[in-house]
């Protein structure tokens, strides 16, 4: 087990906040609520697509959890996702076809990276920061990965986000699986001490792990993540792995001491 | 950090995909840039890039043709094994495969079949930034951790880094690293609609106004020990990133990210800055990138900044976006070899805010190491440090 805490969590799903098993388990598709990011002192979150607000507001709750990050100096944001900015790539490209001229302001959010780096300006993250995008188990690749900036040092607090903003028009998943807006966010800090009582956590590759972490097709890379997040305000522990397209495993632990 | 080893390397660019001709030509100053038929389609006021050429991209029967990516990423991934292995496959690398890992960096690939998808009102698709690394683990047989850095224009570089440490943390034996982007005019509208697409770009020059997009794919196979079969390309000695928590289109001015970049590198491959004699720069030739990348080696160099020799592809090339730092670390690495520092294709007079060394003509010169740049939208930065090696392997 490494020496990395949970400090903060949060999940929404379809509109509202996840804070149980319950919640996760009959996802149904997007209410469009609007994502709020109030909290955020970044007028730019006002403004920018529907991922990036998702990913701030989740990132926000779950910060608003955790101690004064003036605590740590360091801060990095590792974002997964299967589509990206599929939505809005979704709006410029069917804007670009319509009338033979993108809109300027939507072009930087079709940077599948661009609500990562919204959140590293809102939260100050100067830290190494990633967006991974991949299947099912790309949550957990940036769980491991954040882990390990954070046992080595290459930062002092890590903000691992997972979103997915369906496109409306051009359907992304399976027959007869409703895409649902989700998101969910882990702040991990190194631990303190050996008296901080705060949930371990820790994701490795090539885990023997046989449970089964992921969720509803519906909620794709966040589904893992979720779990680990509802765990957390259960405070329950939790374990389990996730196989990917191509074979390879990752799993995840979440132990409260 | 330990070093990590390169034992071979794939390119494919808009200069062709043998890595000796390549820099032959880039030394050469030849340019690939032209008019762009899919461009001027698309309706982009400067319809100019640099495509790779099609004798160089293959169809592998598990790919669309329309799928350049794909066809891109397999081709460069292929070559880079059989650089390092003799075989154009997993089967002479020595490891299990679940031992071998692949990741990708790219900000574009997959976008073109979505698009398609967008078009033509399709019933459903299946394309996505992380398709092209799928298809060709599953290809290849790849069994370790397949990863996809999606981190625009930095995100060659991060591949290569992540890949090290996946090394490092001993969780692959085998890492190939690649960055890969095809032309999509989807991205060339995007950036001909923020005004930083041009005819021709004049990095680090004044009157600079942006850069031409090009496409190409570059892979790095990498091991923690040196090559058994052949000598290796070279090592990457440190990496490091960030991000510089600024603006998500615009460098933070003073190169903060990139400052912290730059010494985290550093310090990651346990050099001082004074043992760096030169710098692939990312050069991208917009007005903010370049002056921004000087006032950040300033920071980091000191007085050595202003003599400091420094070169960038994307003028002869265009800016390869996800692929240009694997692209660039492969240059960084055969021009070492070859003793030779590349020019950089530009022209107009100097500009006073990038009062740097800018090589415009081949320089013969004997060194060891480059620093190799990246940054990006969304702030995201990243610094290779690349050598020779000789020193380690003796």
């Amino acid at each position: 087990m490494s020496g990395v805490v949970v400090a903060g969590a949060a999940a929404w799903m379809a509109g509202r906040w996840v804070l149980q098993p319950a919640d996760l388990s009959d996802p149904v598709p997007s209410s469009r609520a609007e994502p709020d990011t109030s909290s955020l002192a970044s007028p730019r979150l006002a403004r920018a697509d529907r991922l990036t607000r998702m990913v701030a507001m989740t990132a926000a709750r779950a910060l608003a959890c955790s101690a004064d990050p003036s605590e740590a100096p360091t801060r990095s944001v590792l974002f997964a996702s299967t589509l990206a900015s599929a939505h809005t790539n979704e709006a410029f490209e069917a804007t670009r076809l319509q009338t033979g001229r993108p809109v300027p302001r939507q072009f930087p959010y079709t940077a599948p990276n661009a609500a990562a780096g919204e959140l590293a300006a809102a939260i100050e993250a100067r830290g190494p920061s990633l967006s991974l995008v991949g299947g099912t188990e790309v949550a957990l690749a940036a769980l491991e990965r954040a882990c390990r900036w954070l046992a080595t040092g290459s930062c002092h607090r890590a903000v691992v986000v997972a979103a997915e903003c369906p496109p409306e028009r051009t359907p992304c998943l399976p027959p007869g699986v409703q895409p649902v807006e989700c998101a969910a966010a882990l702040v991990l800090d190194r631990r303190a001490s050996l008296e901080d009582t705060r949930a371990l956590i820790d994701a490795r590759w090539a885990s023997p792990d046989p449970s089964v972490l992921s969720g509803p097709a519906a909620l794709r890379s966040v589904a893992p993540l979720a779990r680990l997040v509802v765990a957390w305000h259960q405070r329950v522990n939790m374990r389990g792995s996730v196989r990917s397209a191509t074979g390879s495993i990752i799993g995840a632990t979440l132990v409260w001491p | 950090m330990a070093p990590v080893f390169v034992h071979g390397v794939g390119l494919r660019t808009p200069l062709g995909s043998s890595p000796e001709v390549v820099l032959d030509r880039l030394c050469g100053l030849e340019t690939a840039f032209g008019p762009y038929e899919p461009f001027r389609h698309a309706g982009i006021r400067f319809p100019f890039a640099a495509p790779v050429q099609d004798d160089d991209l293959p169809i592998p029967p598990f790919c669309a043709a329309d799928d350049r990516g794909t066809r891109l990423l397999d081709a460069a991934v292929r070559d880079a094994l059989c650089d390092a292995t003799g075989a154009r496959d997993l089967s002479a690398t020595g490891v299990t495969p679940d031992r071998v890992a692949l990741v990708v960096g790219t900000s574009s690939s997959g976008i073109g079949p979505f698009c398609d998808a967008v078009r033509s009102g399709a019933a459903r698709s299946d394309a996505s930034y992380g398709s092209a690394a799928t298809l060709v683990a599953v290809a290849l047989g790849v069994r370790g951790p397949v990863i996809t850095t999606c981190n625009v224009c930095a995100s060659g570089s991060l591949a290569i880094a992540e890949g090290a440490d996946l090394l490092d943390a001993g969780i692959a034996d085998v890492v190939i690293a690649a960055g890969v982007d095809p032309l999509e005019p989807f991205v060339g509208s995007g950036f001909d609609a923020l005004g930083t697409l041009v005819e021709r770009p004049r990095p680090f020059r004044a009157g600079r106004r942006g850069f031409v997009l090009g496409e190409g794919a570059a892979a790095l196979v990498l091991a923690r020990s040196p090559a058994a079969r052949s000598p290796g390309r070279g090592i990457l000695l440190g990496w490091g990133s960030s991000s510089d928590a600024h603006h998500i289109t615009a460098p933070h001015p003073e190169g903060e990210g990139l400052v912290l970049a730059i010494r985290r590198a550093l310090a990651c491959a346990a050099i001082p800055q004074d043992d760096i004699p030169v710098v692939n720069a990312h050069g991208t030739g917009t007005v903010y990138n370049d002056a921004m990348e000087a006032r950040a080696l300033r920071r980091v160099f000191g007085s050595r900044a202003p003599a400091l020799p420094l070169y960038t592809v994307k003028g002869s090339i265009g800016h390869t976006l996800g692929a240009a730092g694997a692209i660039e670390a492969v240059v960084s690495l055969l021009a070492m070899r070859a003793g030779v520092v590349p020019p950089t294709v530009t022209e107009g007079d100097p500009d006073p805010d990038c009062d740097v060394d800018v090589v415009l003509r081949a320089r013969p010169m004997s060194y060891r190491r480059t620093l190799s740049l990246s940054a990006g939208f969304g702030g995201t930065n990243c610094a290779l440090v690349l050598t020779t090696g000789e020193e380690i392997r003796s």
